[in-house]
């Protein structure tokens, strides 16, 4: 149990080392601008199909499950509102957050590992090319840009499955639908969630570096260190959930 | 064998290094030093210190005591700048070759010279570079594959040609024919003495491989207990009485 407590304080401390030398090195040439744009478009294209088929379903089965208490109540005209609510805040960002703990997450950690294990971060190192800011920063910068943006995406799918229930079970025709979850969200449902998709991405992609860089378990330790990285990442994505909800709290009324 | 025509000063100096992992003595008091234009395989038994040895030698391992010097430089004294200027003339060939698993054989090839191009003089072109450094290890027909589609020995032979990218000084092998079988891995050893012949860089070759140790090197040092224990060419430590010596010589 002390011991539990004491590798939890020691990884935390690590992970925050390896942050901070994240935002010591971004901004110092040289760039990887092409290796940033593989990774960006590698997770996106990694995490798109399931990002938007699980959005989908999520949507369906929101409105078809509240669908029947809002009919009780005669306040089924809320629907789009409601749902549109729950997808915007909540739902979307961190669905889409754990979806890509799973997928990006564990992959980023896994690949790095595997390079350390056979060398070829060593290699990297001695051809001249700082292992770091050719493998960490670029993924790290493109999951923190990607991860909003498949937020959005997830947002809009799970929007559209939702008014595709409601135009089958009650005839609401999709531009009605849109026009009334557009006239009820404001900005402040939406800065909070995109700039905590930020965040998510952010924490997601710098746990998968940190446990893949500094794995040391040989070929065998692979697996376990991608595990390792998406449960902590899944849970940073629940801690940062909370904090995002008491900050944007105070912000806005909620 | 490598003439020893160009033998002038000494490339690498080491002085009584010390190196340990925790309570793990690897490495007690090692000395050596390499020469221009001079092949040297380094002897040991698994887990003696061979790969800390090297490492520490390009800077990727820090030492604990002792000087080690590189191309006339005090390694552990370099800035990143600095060690990423000598290591330009340093290749070095990872034991399990450590090819990029995510980019094509010619990607590979291609990696070193992103940094280090601008400073190679000649205005020969990247691709022809990299086709001449293919080529001279008999793969220009792998530049697209990856590296998952070569075998083992095709893999230290790319891995062989990024060294030989940057036309480095001296060249530290690791195990170049460990996880070979017998015939491919005197084929790696002769091609290593071809690559040596023509471009007459230094090597150090860490090994416990004697047929490749005869075949690329005219002296060996016999690494054993964090120390050089006996050194001297293939003849004189094969008549040696000594038991460790022996050990390694035994057939
Ligand atoms: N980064 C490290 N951290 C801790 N211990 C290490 C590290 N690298 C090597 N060692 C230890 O140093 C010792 C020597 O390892 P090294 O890899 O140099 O052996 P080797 O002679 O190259 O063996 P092999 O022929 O199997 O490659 C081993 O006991 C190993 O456990
Ligand atoms: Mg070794």
């Amino acid at each position: 149990m002390l011991k539990g407590l004491k590798k939890f304080f020691i990884t935390t401390g690590e992970i925050t080392e390896f942050s901070i030398r994240y935002f010591r090195e971004v901004l110092f040439p040289p760039y990887e601008f092409q290796e940033l744009l593989k990774q960006s478009f590698l997770i996106g294209n990694k995490s798109i199909a399931l990002v938007g088929s699980t959005g989908f379903i999520m949507g369906i089965v929101l409105t078809l499950q509240t669908r029947p208490t809002l009919v009780e109540f005669g306040a089924e005209s809320w629907m789009p509102s409601m749902v549109g609510i729950a997808i915007v805040r909540e739902i979307g960002p961190v669905i889409t957050a754990l979806i890509c703990a799973g997928k990006v997450g564990s992959g980023i950690s896994a690949e790095l590992a595997s390079m350390k294990v056979t060398e070829q971060i060593d290699a990297m190192e001695v051809s001249g090319t700082n292992p770091f800011k050719y493998l960490v920063i670029t993924r790290v910068t493109a999951a923190t840009i990607m991860l909003p943006v498949l937020v959005i995406l997830a947002d809009l799918i799970s929007l559209g499955g939702s008014a595709l229930v409601e135009y089958a079970k009650g005839g609401v025709t999709l531009q009605l639908y849109f026009n009334k979850v557009f006239d009820y969200l404001n900005f402040g449902d939406l800065i909070p969630s995109i700039i905590k998709s930020f965040f998510f991405g952010f924490a997601i992609a710098i746990v998968g570096c940190y446990k893949g860089f500094t794995s040391s378990k040989g070929t065998e330790g692979v697996g376990r260190t991608a595990n390792e990285a998406v449960v902590i990442s899944s849970m940073l994505v629940f801690i940062i959930d909370f904090i995002a909800v008491l900050v944007s709290d105070i912000f806005y009324d909620l | 064998m490598n003439s020893q025509k160009n033998i002038s000063q000494p490339v690498i100096e080491i002085n009584d290094l010390h190196k340990s992992f925790g309570t793990n003595h690897v490495l007690r008091g090692f000395n050596f030093t390499l020469m221009d234009g001079e092949n040297v395989a380094v002897l040991g038994k698994s887990g003696s210190g061979k790969s800390v040895l090297i490492k520490c030698i390009i800077g990727l391992i820090s030492i604990d005591s002792g000087t080690l010097n590189v191309l006339g430089q005090s390694v552990p004294d370099l800035s990143q700048k600095e060690l990423d200027i000598i290591r330009r003339d340093v290749g070095f060939l990872f034991q399990g070759a450590a090819l990029y698993d995510s980019m094509s054989v010619k990607e590979n090839l291609e990696f070193p010279l992103r940094r280090h191009h601008e400073k190679m003089n000649g205005g020969i072109s990247m691709k022809k570079r990299v086709e001449e450094a293919l080529d001279s290890v008999g793969l220009l027909h792998t530049l697209h594959l990856m590296p998952s589609e070569l075998s083992g020995g095709m893999k230290k032979r790319v891995a062989l040609a990024r060294t030989l990218i940057l036309q480095p000084k001296i060249i530290l092998y690791d195990e170049p024919t460990g996880g070979l079988d017998p015939i491919t891995g005197r084929e790696i050893s002769h091609l290593i003495n071809e690559v040596q012949s023509r471009y007459k860089t230094a090597a150090l070759i860490i090994t416990h491989d004697l047929v490749c140790a005869k075949i690329t090197t005219n002296r060996i040092v016999i690494l054993s207990e964090g120390k050089n224990y006996k050194e001297g060419n293939y003849e004189e430590l094969d008549q040696s009485k000594d038991s460790i010596v022996e050990e390694f010589f035994r057939k």
